[in-house]
């Protein structure tokens, strides 16, 4: 198993690690037009504010400005210094450019841009179809004069929305997260809320968002083909997909779990298994053949059963027996997808156990058997078992 | 002849024989931007008013016909000193006399502007002289400096502020000739939609 990695090069694919953040809902950078003196124009937009901060999770926020200011703000502090911050920014030329560059070049997701204004945003045509203005809401305090302010098009724009409308806007929960790419393998991952799929675009790392909340950070082991780099298609409520790159870590191996000696009995009947000699259960105590695994017949609270291998019963996924001159040992193997060689995996979909190898004429993984045995040869004295 | 930057990666030129640097361009909106966000001395309708003068084109999208609106015009001597001194240590308006030396200077060498091309210089100024380039069809370092069909820019004169250039048709009908006119202002206070301005760098 350790030397599976060895000739990786020369198959046209690689191994590496990417860590994967994803922020829990989209992240705001807020803007105000504090420009405009008028004390009803401001009464509104500090109310409507501070309303939002306060029903929005504390994830949907990361920075406070003010259009025509490279200063940032404590966003926390907006609800009492809202009033002082105004009157220090009243006056200023609206320009959104400092905001837009002050963002650009921070790591992970990028944010989302809330932009509230009064008046026409003199710079902002230099960001037409741009990635910033495409994740930018622009809010409109103004019954009067919008149509002078329209400067772009394809923005998307609230005009006087009520505190309740621009929540909407701006809430947007996570419902679906996918990674793939050409020739995508994932081989370990930290992040249980992810499954492997096996679809017709090739292997992908699935994790569905219930309520739009959850922890979907995940750091992936993968084999990709050359030259090609996995993403993450992050689908959220509002319906635009966002994609997310993995970012390189340190590649190291996820380790297995203890090492656990068999008892003699067990080793017995797995001695037999290999042999394919039928089993005398030590959960029923009676015969079984000798690829069953499960025992349905004694204990009633179990509808899918128990292993036949009573040492196992906390185990699930594929589990290694190997077969020491101490005796058989098992451990759990620490993901779905088990590799054997460096271009060989075995998986478990709902089609049951598959056997996949790397092609490199057509950058994919080809299913290649469909008919594994309950007991999988994988090294000298090696097994594996998918419970 | 050599390049330089200023601190906002915008290119300057390097005249030895005057002892300076000079802005490759006259001074543009984007430019003149970054120190109002900074200072916050002039007010937003102060820089509506400007913009009514002379409205502002995005530095990625301009043409033939706009590339003027690029550059600060409207714009006072008083006012556009102010930009200077925020600019740093040397940084003035030329004077007539460095105005005409070097813009002579420049069409006599026949260089290219890509000279400026290097790591230093900043997205928006490479943004804005590959589009110039394309849209007036010359890399010639004269015709991209637009000391000519740029704007009329303000130098000290030998009493008073006076304009120097000749601006396109499109922004102002004249027969100007930087040379030998001189473009004077009556009244002092008057914003003119065609007057901008370029910094020098005096080396102390």
């Amino acid at each position: 198993m350790a030397s599976a990695w060895s000739d990786v090069e020369q198959k046209g694919i690689r191994r590496s690690t990417g860590k994967l953040i994803v922020p829990a809902t989209t992240s705001f950078v807020l803007a105000v037009d504090a420009t405009d003196g008028d004390p009803v124009y401001r009464r509104h937009v500090i109310h409507l504010i501070s309303d939002l901060i306060q029903s929005l999770p504390v994830e949907c926020w990361s920075a406070l400005y003010f259009l025509g200011n490279r200063k940032q703000y404590p966003l926390q502090d907006f609800e009492n210094q809202a009033k002082e911050w105004m009157d220090e920014n009243a006056g200023r030329v609206r320009l959104v450019t400092t905001v837009f560059d002050a963002v650009g070049a921070s790591n992970g997701a990028p944010p989302s841009f809330l932009i509230i204004r009064r008046g026409k945003i003199h710079d902002l045509h230099d960001w037409e179809e741009t990635e910033q203005l495409q994740r930018t809401i622009i809010v409109t305090i103004d019954h009067e004069n919008r149509k002078a302010y329209q400067e772009v098009a394809d923005v998307k724009d609230l005009l006087n929305p009520t505190a309740e409308e621009l929540r909407e806007a701006c809430f947007n929960p996570l419902v679906t997260i996918t990674i793939d790419g050409q020739g995508f393998m994932p081989i370990q991952w930290t992040n249980e809320a992810y499954q492997f799929c096996l679809t017709e675009r090739g292997a992908q790392l699935v994790a569905h968002a219930k309520n739009g909340v959850g922890d979907f950070d995940c750091v992936v082991s993968y084999l990709i083909a050359e030259n090609n780099e996995p993403q993450a298609k992050v689908e959220r409520a509002g319906g635009k997909l966002e994609i997310l790159p993995l970012t390189h870590t340190v590649s190291s191996d996820f380790p297995l779990s203890d090492r656990q000696l068999l008892r003699p009995e067990e080793q017995y009947l797995f001695h037999q298994a290999i042999r394919k000699q039928d089993i005398h259960c030590l959960v029923c105590n009676k015969p079984h053949r000798w690829y069953d695994l499960w025992c349905t017949e004694a204990e009633a609270d179990f509808i899918l059963g128990v292993p036949v291998y009573p040492s196992l019963r906390d185990m699930r996924g594929w589990v290694l027996f190997e077969d020491t001159e101490a005796g058989v040992v098992v451990s759990q193997y620490p993901s779905n997808v088990l590799i054997t060689s460096s271009h060989q995996v075995y998986v478990r979909d709902r089609n049951g156990l598959l056997a996949l190898a790397y092609n490199p004429a057509k950058v994919c993984w080809d299913v290649v058997s469909e008919q594994l045995p309950q007991y999988l040869p994988v090294g000298e004295k090696q097994y594996a078992v998918y419970l | 002849m050599q390049c330089t930057f200023d601190k906002m990666g915008f290119p300057m030129l390097q005249i030895h024989r005057l002892k300076l640097d000079i802005h490759l361009l006259p001074v543009t909106k984007w430019q003149f931007e970054r120190f109002l966000e900074e200072e916050h001395v002039f007010a937003d309708s102060w820089y509506a008013a400007l913009l009514d003068l002379n409205p502002r084109t995005s530095y990625r999208r301009f043409n033939h016909e706009s590339y003027c609106r690029l550059f600060v015009t409207g714009i006072l001597p008083h006012e556009a000193q102010r930009y200077a001194r925020w600019m740093g240590k040397g940084y003035d308006l030329p004077t007539l006399s460095e105005w005409r030396t070097i813009a002579a200077h420049v069409k006599n060498q026949a260089q290219s502007y890509r000279l400026c091309l290097n790591p230093d210089i900043s997205s928006p100024a490479l943004t804005i002289l590959q589009r110039l380039s394309q849209i007036k069809g010359t890399e010639d370092l004269y015709q991209m400096m637009l000391f000519e069909d740029g704007v009329v820019e303000w130098v000290s004169g030998e009493r008073c502020w006076v304009g120097v250039g000749h601006p396109p048709l499109s922004l102002h009908p004249n027969v100007w000739n930087p040379f030998h006119d001189v473009v004077k202002v009556h009244e002092p206070a008057e914003r003119l939609h065609y007057f901008g301005f370029r910094l020098v760098r005096r080396h102390s």
